[in-house]
């Protein structure tokens, strides 16, 4: 199938960018991704295929992603540093490149202590200001020991950023030095306290950098109070307001709840200067998102 | 160090140190007797073999779980507390502490290049000595002298969460 929206258009463009997200599958089987495909099949301008996500084996991110290419999808890579080493991390570049996937999301990695299989030795050769530059390398041409590289993958760069960890310096110093290092676009944790995503934006405007990359904030539609609950227990770097809880528990109907909020969050998403698209990553509900789109108003006219 | 009595000392060192691993061995155990009597009790040292101490405001930044040279992962949890040992502040939050107070956040700017694992487990300060331990920072990057100076500086100093 032809892929007919690219992550790289939607950056040249200049348009409002729209990525989706999607879980591997927990099995060797790729019929889930294919199903999953239709829900994002011209909606999006690319997917991220998950690696590992919090320490949960999945079908790998390369493999998804050259299914997601059968599909007719443009897929974002995602590499983390907690499974491989430098040699590893180097070989799935080129092969992810190889297999015509155009984008990667370079992440330190959730540690495997949060994961169902925590005794894993930890590998963290690299970090994730490291992985870019390599990668930037890479594209320029060269391994890391500096031997050339006949055929460079040509490959955006993304890397992630919390604006919600403390201390603000600290998380602003972080993303600094992965633009510093050649990312070409940030994807953030998913907003849900506002106020807060905006002071790190007034930062990262004060440090220039909304206009050297593409800052990608996430939105996460939650189908469930319990699902907020569970996500701002257990997933690392993720925090839910109290009352952005109780909001959706006391609704009629949690699910629809859950999605108004998601879209309010969108709209607020828009209005801030230096926000060049959105990531939605609708965890375990990627069904929804063609309604999110629609409803949030982010369609392809 | 440029050229001079101080390259020629290294050279004269690492060629004798790599002519004979057994002696190397026995220096670097030699050396790390008294490196590790320092640093360990001091900083809490890990002894990763290639020191960059005086980067991260004498804080080892390798007390980190995931190892990490160049800033705090998006894990750490509310009040700055560690993803991996939540009993514990994130090593990184206390490099920004200590940074600020001694003005060396421009320090933080510096991308520090990946980890020479071979080097672990060796006496960094022989390391230095034969040469051995090439410049921490990596095509030195920093990112503060291409910004605003005032503006860049106030941001990054923030402590504020």
């Amino acid at each position: 199938m032809h892929v007919e929206r690219t992550l790289r258009d939607a950056i040249e463009s200049g348009r409002f960018i729209v990525t989706g997200e999607l879980g591997p599958p927990l099995g060797a089987s790729p019929d889930s991704i294919r199903k999953k495909a239709s829900y994002f099949r011209g909606l999006v301008d690319a997917v991220n295929a998950t690696d590992n996500q919090s320490g949960v084996v999945r079908m790998s991110s390369i493999a998804t992603a050259k299914v997601l290419l059968e599909e007719g999808i443009d897929p974002i890579v995602q590499m983390t540093c907690r499974d491989r080493n430098r040699l590893a991390l180097q070989s799935d570049i080129l092969g992810a490149a190889g297999l015509g996937v155009r984008s990667l999301l370079l992440l330190t990695g959730d540690h495997m202590t949060m994961g169902n299989q925590p005794d894993a030795r930890p590998v963290f050769d690299l970090d994730s200001v490291q992985l870019i530059e390599v990668a930037r390398a890479m594209r320029d041409g060269r391994f890391m020991n500096d031997d050339e590289i006949k055929h460079p993958p040509d490959v955006l760069l993304g890397g992630a950023a919390n604006p919600f960890a403390e201390p603000m310096g600290l998380r602003l110093l972080r993303i600094a030095k992965k633009v510093a290092a050649g990312a070409d676009f940030i994807q953030t944790q998913a907003v849900y306290d506002l106020p807060r995503f905006e002071r790190w934006m007034a930062g990262v405007r004060d440090l220039g950098l909304h206009e050297r990359v593409k800052i990608i904030p996430s939105v996460l539609p939650a189908r469930s109070a319990k699902a907020l609950r569970y996500m701002s227990e257990r997933v690392a770097g993720m925090l839910v307001p109290e009352d952005l809880i109780r909001r959706v528990e006391g609704a009629d109907e949690p699910a629809e709840e859950g999605l108004k909020i998601a879209c309010e969050i969108v709209a607020r998403l828009r209005e801030i200067e230096g926000v060049s698209g959105v990531h939605l990553t609708p965890v375990m509900w990627e069904k929804i998102t063609p309604r999110l789109i629609e409803e949030s108003g982010l369609a392809p006219s | 160090m440029d050229g001079g009595s101080g390259n020629r000392f290294s050279a004269w060192l690492d060629d004798l140190l790599t002519r004979s691993p057994r002696f190397a061995r026995f220096a670097s155990g030699a050396g790390l007797v008294i490196e590790n009597a320092i640093k360990v009790p001091l900083f809490r040292c890990q002894r990763c073999g290639e020191c960059v101490l005086s980067h991260t405001a004498f804080v080892c930044s390798q007390r980190c779980p995931k190892r990490l040279r160049n800033g705090a992962c998006g894990g750490t949890r509310p009040g700055g507390y560690c993803e991996v040992y939540p009993e514990r502040r994130c090593i990184w939050y206390l490099i920004h502490a200590r940074s600020r107070t001694l003005a060396r956040i421009a320090m933080l700017t510096e991308i520090l290049r990946p980890h020479q694992w071979s080097l672990e487990k060796t006496s960094a300060w022989l390391n230095v000595f034969r040469g051995r331990e090439e410049p921490p920072v990596w095509r030195v990057r920093s990112i503060v002298d291409r910004l605003d100076r005032d503006a860049a500086r106030r941001a990054l100093e923030e402590r504020e969460p």
